[in-house]
């Protein structure tokens, strides 16, 4: 068997594995939660009631290893047909949980010798229940049963249009790229200009409230899990905070907090930023980029308001990213192979609408690493921007270039063209 | 069971100094051949020939096959001998063999025996594949 047919079959049997996986995790939680959901919405909706007299009534207890939970120990008989029953129960589903106190309020309310209306099935009058009200408790198995292949989907589905749109607007760039060599390059922020240069079309104020915005998305689906755990875990108690567990919600909270602050942060620093500057476009002489190749990089950004610009840099970067797996955690790693400062335009007081404009050289190293895109290893080239304002939020966008594996004529030894190797980082 | 012998002889590389005899350029063609030798006989479905890079390092394993001949197919018999020449082109965008801090990129010619039901027999020859001139500028 070949090793790509190997390899293919690999990645099937893994993703096949994931996929039953997920599927049994959803029909777990869902089959769960729609059991319980279904078996209340009848007693709800489809049992009669009759008179019962409460038998017993106390607080019962479980205890495991994971400590102790409390459920209200209700029993009583009622009478169908003439004939007695004695095995009626307060809820059809019986969850216990944390918190003593609220599960006591509800015995002291039915008391042992007390006539309460009670609720038994048609169907089957050996069961019985004292409350028909409907609980969260089996939407949480269906809510998280549902959010996993909610996620999936949508990847899924995003990944898709996201290959198809780079398909697209390569092809509209005019440029004669493989896409696969462009996969960490949008080419719909590439502009194919005369003679060979390319202008390249830096961050928006639309992409940072994006990223703020995706920020509190993940902040409102962490939040709103973590709140309803720890209110649910407040009235348990009774309204009385118990420090333990409040202890382990808070690192949830904190956590929550950050999502979204960082929100919030991006946002606001995102729109700040778009009222005093515009997206910068750096050009460039060519894409790709070959091995020894030296390069011009000509910068270009307008504001939209007077400011003082500090200090304007362009940095040529160069970075392995590896994904890499340990036990059951997914990681990553990422080493900076080429770092290159290079100020375009110091100190300097703009005006309104003002284009300032800079310009460096740069040079890709010939023993450097070309452009390298697997799905675990990557070796990725950019230019980074740094335009620093004074007295406000900076604005900063990341340019991916593609560099290919070919080498400047003139360049080098003829006939012997240098091995790959790793290139030192320059202050 | 005996089971086949495989040894990899490759032709040089295009360049004339003996610290390049294993590199080529990307794009470049690769001969060599790859001796068989059956000490008894056995079934084989098919030999092949094939040019692939392979990732090491700290992250997951990425490979890839560029190039894959058959070069033989039916049993072997009792003492067979077989000389096998084959050729593969390496593919022009690389990549090219890397040693990295956490990404390194290795080539092999491997030659395989498909030995159906059992543990195929293989052999590896390590490469080096180098850029190349822009040809569209020289």
């Amino acid at each position: 068997m070949s090793l790509t047919r190997r390899h293919n079959a690999r990645a099937t049997i893994g993703r096949v594995i994931i996929i039953l996986l997920a599927a049994a995790f959803v029909l777990v939680f869902m089959g769960v939660g729609g059991r319980f959901a279904y078996q209340e919405w009848r007693a709800s909706r489809q049992f009669l009631p009759v008179t019962g007299t409460i038998t017993k009534s106390e607080v019962g207890r479980s205890t495991d290893r994971d400590g102790t939970t409390y459920y209200p120990d209700i029993t009583f008989r009622y009478e169908v047909d003439g004939r007695v029953y004695r095995d009626g129960t307060y809820t059809v589903s019986r969850t216990s949980s944390s918190g003593r106190a609220g599960k006591q309020r509800i015995v002291d309310q039915h008391p042992v010798g007390a006539e309460r209306k009670v609720w038994y099935d048609p169907t089957d009058p050996a069961v019985a229940v004292l409350n028909t009200d409907m609980t969260w408790f089996p939407w949480v198995f269906i809510g998280i049963g549902a959010v996993i292949p909610g996620i999936a989907i949508l990847i899924i589905v995003s990944r898709g249009w996201s290959r198809q749109a780079r398909k697209a607007n390569l092809a509209a760039s005019g440029l004669s790229v493989p896409v696969e060599m462009l996969t960490h390059v949008n080419p719909r922020n590439v502009e194919q200009l005369g003679s060979g240069r390319v202008r390249l079309r830096g961050a928006t104020t639309g992409k940072g409230v994006k990223m703020g915005l995706g920020l509190l998305a993940a902040a409102v689906f962490w939040n709103g899990i973590t709140w309803t755990l720890v209110l649910v875990l407040w009235s348990e108690s009774g309204g009385a905070w118990k420090w333990g567990p409040m202890a382990f919600m808070s690192i949830f909270v904190v956590i929550g907090a950050f999502l979204f602050l960082g929100g919030v942060w991006k946002i606001i620093t995102s729109i700040m930023v778009g009222r005093r500057i515009m997206p910068a476009s750096l050009t460039i002489d060519r894409l790709p980029l070959r091995l020894g190749e030296r390069f011009t990089v000509e910068f270009e950004q307008q504001t939209r308001s007077a400011c003082q610009i500090n200090r304007v840099t362009v940095t040529l970067f160069c970075q392995e990213w590896v994904r890499y797996t340990v036990g059951t955690d997914t990681r990553t790693a990422e080493h900076t192979v080429l770092e290159r400062k290079q100020t375009v335009l110091e100190q300097s007081d703009a005006y309104a609408s003002q284009q300032i404009t800079g310009r460096c050289e740069f040079e890709i190293p010939i023993g450097a690493m070309h452009s390298f895109d697997a799905a675990n290893n990557k070796v990725k080239w950019m230019l980074k921007l740094h335009t620093d304002i004074a007295g406000w939020p900076d604005y900063a966008s990341d340019f991916p270039i593609a560099v290919v594996p070919r080498i400047v004529p003139g360049v080098g030894e003829p006939g012997r063209p240098p091995i790959g190797e790793i290139v030192e980082v320059s202050e | 069971m005996s089971k086949p012998q495989v040894t990899i002889e490759l032709k040089p590389g295009p360049w004339d100094d003996d610290a390049y005899r294993n590199a080529w350029p990307i794009g470049g063609k690769i001969r060599g051949r790859a001796n068989v030798h059956a000490p008894q006989a056995v079934k084989c479905k098919d030999i092949t020939a094939s040019l692939s890079w392979k990732t090491h390092g700290r992250g997951n394993t990425d490979e890839h096959s560029a190039e894959s001949v058959t070069l033989h197919e039916g049993d072997l018999f009792d003492g067979q001998m077989l000389t096998l020449g084959f050729e593969l082109n390496l593919p022009a965008e690389g990549p090219i063999t890397y040693d990295g801090h956490y990404v390194n990129v290795r080539w092999n010619v491997v030659v395989r025996v498909d030995i159906p039901w059992a543990v195929d027999v293989f052999e590896r020859a390590e490469i080096t594949v180098l850029p190349d001139y822009d040809d569209a500028r020289r």
